[in-house]
């Protein structure tokens, strides 16, 4: 036990160290939700003119749109990024031929994949409490508070995107040029999890997709959180949901990762890219 | 250098003709990427649109004039996109696969190895924009008329010609920087934001709107919208057009000369096949 | 002037080293003032431990690599200067695997590396077609090369060498991680090519393979070129050390042996170990001492010094430290 924990450790380390080495990586969470959202803000000031908040409020219940687009865009990149870092990660060191070498020691494959998650809870969590606590800090002082709430929230809701990751990684290593592939899911879930709106404008259809994913309800309670100050004990529903989605794309992640490890082990495709 | 200086047309033909199926034929060997881009290119249009719904009053579809003014800036953004990841993103590529020492071991420039790999995006690029115009017609009845086709096909190229310098110049910082990929998300959005793409220069509070109107790519988004949706643009259009041509020239340029130079460096330091 | 021709060649890399924090600057001197020239139907054997700048000298001549300081010439042109006419008259393999593409077949890759060499099109099929035939490959010529073991992929880069058919040629380590039998197969290959009038550079780690192939062996330590000279030349350098085995009876009669000259003495059963500074000059004056003491010696051996012994007498390195 005390030597998988070593293992973690040594794991969580050297993505952490890459993220130090490679520090313009890490400045892409803390930077890019502040020009995306500006982006989006401007744009949709654009198209509003000068009625634009009011119609945002009407439609939304609330008053801030540049708060409530922030809040989406620094999950939507989250989640983004851990589902495709997982993956990544791991394509980097087939692609530099570490991977091989990897799975050449007796570690547990488990220990191996939580260590890349805990270094990304790390910064996601520290890029939450950066964007969106300076956001609130300098628009609504006040809500300041419920960052704390939000980010035990943004713990939970961060497993079941890790169990997603997981799927992602085994997809890789099946899969070998898995980006197009991460791109393009990613790209649905933005879509479908309501990032900039409400999900009830979204077709009936589509919004069952959209309560499949973790993504959907970790927004949503946010948004309670934050927007209407709703204690999280009131929002137990959402919570356990996203407690047993923890549970299911986990199990769901680890075990498609044996199988396809196996598989790769059989048709001697780990080291091939 | 010389690399440049001998310019026959005949060997330039050649080997562009070899870069461009070298890169042809894999990209249609491995196809996830086209059908990834032909799925994800409207859907990010659509979650732009999305996005958008709230700021105006129900009933809720945007304005038929919206979309097609959308739709130009995304055309924009499709090959600002291929430009940074598609031509930019692929030399880093070939040095993490060790090609790339086998290239610049040939004698050839490596400006029409470039011009190849620009040529077959090019192709894809069109394809995509075709198919997300019918798309977006279907589903929106937005009109797509052109105001002035011969303009439109000008600003293309010269659009082009800005992508390839453009190309160049990111190839040039791909080659030196490790972590290219978040850099180039990064400058992405930025040019987004402040080339007016999709909104004029004029919606962006003061000082950021000076960086719009001294980037080249303002005045070439605002021909490209003027020549297809007839909007007023940001100076005269008889002045505008030769502004753009020369822009686009001297992007091209630059382009040219910070790969160059990062060549002539990377020869220096010996890294050229550095992962 | 001769195909090859190097001029007090030297590149100095800067490196920084330590965090954001403190940085220092280190120069390192991959290769120091290397001169020599290789003539028409020449092999030049590069020979150096690990780190010695074997690499980085052969990449200066592919143009790869910019020297600091000194200039070489590639049938009279510059490599500094005149790049282009330098690469079209090289042919060059570096080491390893990676140089292909994965994605693309066997064939594909040699089309593609064709037409950047301005072959003739014309003579570009017949060419890879003799090409892959040469080196075995014919038969897998449509297949991806992810889908190639190593030894196959090493070959097809030997291919790409000689696509051009260049003048000049540079291998690095080109038997690496080969199979004796390919090994063989790249080693002959070498020699036809030397005996068609190429002018070759290998580096290599095998000294048998230095030893077999070339027609020159440059030793090179840190940079430097400690001994340039042809093998049996080399050997003949070493010569005066080492040692004389003497087979033979009644060696236990001997209580003393003070000759001048011998620096040790071990013997074990039949087989006496005499070593020296110089084996030829104490040789006479041994025997005469031995048979004196009524020793019956039926055999005298004084091996020859190989290759191996050359190298660490002057690099003071086995090859792999
Ligand atoms: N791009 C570089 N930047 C800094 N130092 C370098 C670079 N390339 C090589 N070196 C250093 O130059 C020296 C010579 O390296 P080189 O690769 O030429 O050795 P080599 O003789 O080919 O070794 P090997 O037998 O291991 O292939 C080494 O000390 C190496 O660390
Ligand atoms: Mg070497």
């Amino acid at each position: 036990m005390i030597r998988d924990l070593r293992v973690l450790k040594a794991v969580m380390i050297k993505d952490l160290k890459h993220y130090y080495r490679y520090p313009s990586g890490t400045l892409f969470l803390f930077i890019v939700p502040f020009l995306f959202t500006f982006l989006l803000s401007t744009m949709g000031s654009f198209v509003g003119g000068t009625l634009a908040k009011e119609y945002f409020y009407l439609r939304t219940g609330v008053e801030n749109f540049f708060l409530y687009q922030i809040l989406g865009t620094n999950i939507w990149i989250m989640a983004w990024v851990i589902l495709e870092d997982i993956g990544t990660s791991i394509r980097n060191e087939q692609i530099k031929g570490t991977l091989e070498q990897n799975f050449l020691v007796p570690i547990n494959k488990f220990f191996f994949l939580l260590g890349l998650s805990f270094a990304h809870t790390l910064l996601a969590l520290l890029s939450f409490i950066v964007v969106v606590g300076s956001s609130l800090a300098l628009v609504d002082l006040e809500s300041l508070p419920r960052l704390f709430p939000s980010s035990l929230i943004l713990l939970l809701g961060l497993i079941p995107l890790f169990g997603l990751g997981f799927v992602f990684s085994s997809l890789v290593i099946h899969l070998k040029e898995p980006y197009s592939f991460t791109h393009l899911i990613n790209t649905f879930f933005s879509v479908v999890a309501g990032t900039y709106y409400p999900v009830h404008i979204l077709p009936y259809w589509v919004q069952w997709i959209s309560y499949s994913i973790p993504h959907t309800y970790l927004i949503d309670e946010m948004r309670k959180i934050i927007f209407s100050n709703q204690l999280v004990v009131e929002l137990y529903g959402n919570t356990i949901i996203l407690l047993s989605m923890g549970i299911i794309y986990m199990i769901l992640g680890l075990r498609l990762f044996r199988f396809f490890e196996r598989r790769a082990r059989i048709n001697g495709g780990l080291s091939k890219f | 250098m010389e690399d440049y200086q001998s310019f026959n047309l005949y060997k330039f033909f050649i080997e562009f003709k070899a870069s461009f199926l070298k890169d042809f034929k894999i990209y249609i060997r491995y196809p996830s990427w086209f059908v990834s881009d032909l799925i994800s290119t409207p859907l990010w249009f659509l979650f732009f649109l999305l996005a958008l719904i709230l700021f105006i009053p129900e009933p809720s579809s945007p304005t038929i004039y919206s979309i097609d003014y959308f739709f130009w800036g995304y055309v924009f953004v499709i090959f600002l996109a291929t430009s940074l990841w598609g031509i930019g993103h692929e030399i880093r590529t070939e040095q993490l696969e060790g090609t790339i020492e086998q290239l610049f071991l040939a004698p050839v420039s490596r400006l029409t190895l470039i011009i190849g790999r620009w040529a077959r995006t090019l192709i894809v690029d069109l394809m995509i924009i075709f198919y997300t115009l019918l798309l977006v017609k279907f589903f929106s009845n937005a009109k797509f008329n052109v105001f002035h086709p011969s303009l439109l096909l000008f600003a293309f190229v010269l659009i082009e010609v800005t992508i390839l310098g453009l190309g160049l110049l990111f190839s040039a910082l791909a080659l030196k920087m490790k972590s290219y990929n978040s850099l180039t998300t990064l400058l992405f959005i930025t040019l987004t934001i402040v080339s007016g793409v999709y909104f004029p220069p004029s919606a962006l509070p003061y000082p950021i709107n000076m960086v719009s109107y001294s980037l080249p790519f303002t005045y070439l988004v605002d021909l490209l919208k003027y020549s297809a949706l007839e909007i007023k643009t940001i100076i005269e259009i008889s002045v505008e057009i030769p502004l753009s041509f020369l822009l686009a020239s001297l992007t091209f340029l630059l382009g040219l000369f910070s790969f160059r130079w990062t060549e002539r460096d990377l020869r220096k330091k010996g890294q050229i096949g550095f992962h | 002037m001769k195909p090859l021709v190097v001029k007090e060649l030297t590149k100095i890399f800067e490196l920084r080293e330590g965090n954001i924090f403190s940085k220092r600057k280190r120069e390192i001197y991959a290769v120091r003032d290397v001169s020599f020239d290789v003539d028409n139907g020449e092999i030049l054997g590069l020979l150096g431990p690990n780190g010695a700048g074997k690499t980085t000298l052969i990449k200066m001549l592919c143009t790869l690599i910019e020297p600091t300081k000194g200039e070489a010439y590639i049938k009279g042109y510059s490599i500094t200067k005149e790049a282009q006419k330098v690469k079209q008259n090289l042919g060059v393999m570096l080491t390893g695997e990676r140089a292909l593409y994965w994605k693309l077949t066997g064939r594909e890759n040699l089309e593609y590396f064709a037409a950047l060499y301005h072959l003739d099109p014309s003579w570009t099929k017949s060419r890879i077609d003799e090409l892959l035939e040469l080196l075995g490959l014919k038969d897998r010529e449509n297949t991806l090369v992810e889908n190639y073991s190593t030894g196959m992929r090493i070959r097809l880069n030997f291919a790409k060498a000689l696509l051009n058919d260049a003048p000049v040629l540079l291998f690095d380590e080109p038997t690496m991680s080969l199979d004796p039998q390919s090994s063989r197969l790249i080693r002959s290959l070498i020699k036809e090519l030397r005996d068609k009038g190429k002018t070759i550079i290998l580096t290599t780690h095998y000294m048998e393979e230095a030893d077999q192939l070339s027609d020159k062996v440059a030793i090179i330590n840190y940079g430097r070129i400690v001994a340039l000279a042809k093998p049996s030349e080399l050997k003949v350098k070493v010569n005066k050390s080492k040692v004389i085995e003497i087979e033979g009876r009644g060696f236990e009669r001997l209580e003393e042996l003070n000759i001048k000259g011998i620096m040790k003495v071990d013997y074990k059963d039949s087989l006496l170990k005499v070593y020296t500074e110089d084996s030829r000059e104490l040789l006479p004056k041994l025997l005469e001492f031995l048979i004196g003491k009524g020793v019956q010696v039926s055999n005298i051996k004084l091996p020859e010094p190989s290759l191996e012994d050359v190298f660490i007498e002057l690099t003071g390195r086995t090859l792999r430290d």
